[in-house]
């Protein structure tokens, strides 16, 4: 074997040692955090199902609450003066209007889920539902005279926050995943024309979202759940008289 | 001999490059999983901190609605007491339905097509949701109260809001926490930078002293004809 070719080989043979080490390496540091990250992603998610748990418990508490309420107030208008059963009854129309009363009526209900993923080179930004696509969905329906609208259940106040965050949805203060399920109450057939012929829909449907229009003869919305205190909602503000 | 010199020479730099090509694959593999979970991580305690304040808000409304359980089952309270309670209740009922003027600290937006560009109804939209988004706590757009049922929509070069035209520029007023609204309004990549870009004048204004009419009370803008309450 010549000098030359015997260099030749020991270099080689220098460069399989070194990239058989880094191999060796990398797959030990890439070992090792992949099993931190695991083991703090289950302590995470047992955190959470034990965070939401609780949560379910004081929304059973809250609903008990409630109702004992209501019927502290029905004992008070049976056995009270005249103007006690006035400012009751005011109390509960003032409670249909603002939304803090489950209510009934005729209206239509709307699903909107993201498009089926067919082609996985697509953008997947292409086939779900974004903010911009609810608030148009909504603004369509206020336009066309809905009375009391909800989002998978959630009521819709003036100051409802909804955002869209991939393919969950954030409303009020729940999260919720598609189907997106919007009920509003109004006249169904101008409800459902006005949502037909809109924009917004035939766009998403352009985009293959599914969008589902349908007239009801009874929709029941429930009323805003107050998660935080009432008097948070109001608190930065001072009537004026005019 | 030659030959079996130079085939030995040309497995081994085979091999070579095999090995080469699967550590760069594997360490760009390695490089995304750890991505991935960091990704996992973050969204999980986001979730968490979202999900405790919840719970803590819960915590407070039950508090609140065990005070007002108490006072109703007090056998001994006078219906004075009675009268000036439900007046309370009331009245914040009627603030949170829009039914008063109010008043207090936030900021006004106003909105205004530059040359060519006009305002459309969305921007307007992504605004008043990126206000409730910050905990906003009443709205209005050129002192058009905005209600549940509010619409914004455009209609060649105004905007209808509760069924009344709106000229440009559009003023919204917004009651909250100022320096939480300016902030959420103002992020990088936020709606502002995304109004700017469709060539619009955005200015941000924080006030001490916001005023949001109460909705109109004509009856065309606030109606619950058709809603019926669910014994």
């Amino acid at each position: 074997m010549s000098d030359k070719s015997k260099g030749i080989i020991f270099v080689v043979f220098i460069i399989l040692g070194m990239v058989i080490t880094m191999q060796f390496r990398t797959i030990l540091s890439a070992r090792q955090p992949s099993v931190i990250g695991e083991s703090s992603i289950q302590k995470l998610t047992d955190e959470l199902e034990q965070i939401r748990a609780e949560g379910l418990k004081l929304h059973e508490q809250l609903q008990q609450i409630e109702k004992e309420i209501e019927e502290a107030e029905r004992q008070m208008s049976n056995d009270s003066n005249p103007i006690v059963n006035e400012l009751l009854k005011t109390k509960d129309k003032l409670e249909l209007i603002s939304g803090f009363l489950d209510v009934k009526g005729r209206g239509v209900v709307v699903t909107l889920n993201d498009a089926p993923a067919r082609d996985p080179d697509m953008d997947p930004n292409e086939l779900i539902i974004h903010d911009g696509d609810i608030s148009a969905v909504l603004n369509e329906l206020k336009a066309a005279g809905a009375q009391a609208i909800s989002i998978n259940d959630e009521r819709i106040m003036a100051t409802s926050k909804q955002i869209c965050a991939g393919p969950t949805i954030l409303i009020n203060r729940n999260r919720y995943p598609v189907p997106y399920i919007i009920k509003a109450i109004g006249d169904p057939d101008l409800l459902s024309q006005a949502l037909e012929e809109s924009e917004a829909v035939v766009i998403m449907r352009l985009y293959n979202i599914r969008v589902d229009i349908k007239k009801e003869d009874e929709i029941v919305i429930p009323k805003f759940k107050a998660y935080k205190n009432v008097d948070s909602m109001i608190s930065g503000m001072e009537v004026i008289e005019k | 001999m030659k030959v079996f010199k130079i085939s030995s020479l040309t497995v081994v730099c085979l091999l070579l490059g095999i090995i080469i090509a699967m550590q760069y694959r594997s360490v760009k593999v390695n490089n995304t999983l750890a991505v991935y979970e960091q990704q996992r991580v973050n969204d999980l305690i986001m979730e968490l901190l979202r999900e405790q304040e919840t719970n803590e808000q819960l915590t407070h409304r039950i508090e609140e609605l065990q005070k007002d359980l108490e006072f109703y089952r007090n056998d001994s309270k006078s219906d004075a007491e009675t009268i000036e309670k439900l007046n309370e209740e009331i009245l914040r009922l009627e603030i949170i339905a829009g039914l008063k003027t109010v008043k207090g600290r936030g900021v006004i937006v106003t909105i205004e097509g530059i040359g060519n560009a006009h305002v459309d109804d969305d921007n307007i939209l992504a605004v008043l949701n990126e206000l409730r988004a910050a905990d906003v706590q009443a709205l209005a757009v050129n002192d058009e109260r905005i209600i549940a049922t509010s619409e914004v929509r455009r209609a060649g070069g105004y905007m209808m809001v509760n069924g009344r035209k709106l000229l440009p520029p559009y003023v919204i007023k917004a009651i909250a926490d100022p320096d939480n609204l300016e902030g959420s309004l103002k992020i990088m990549d936020g709606v502002v930078d995304m109004l700017k870009y469709y060539n619009l004048k955005v200015e941000v204004k924080k006030e001490e002293n916001v005023i949001i009419p109460a909705v109109r009370s004509d009856g065309t803008v606030l109606r619950y004809d058709l809603l019926e309450p669910v014994e």
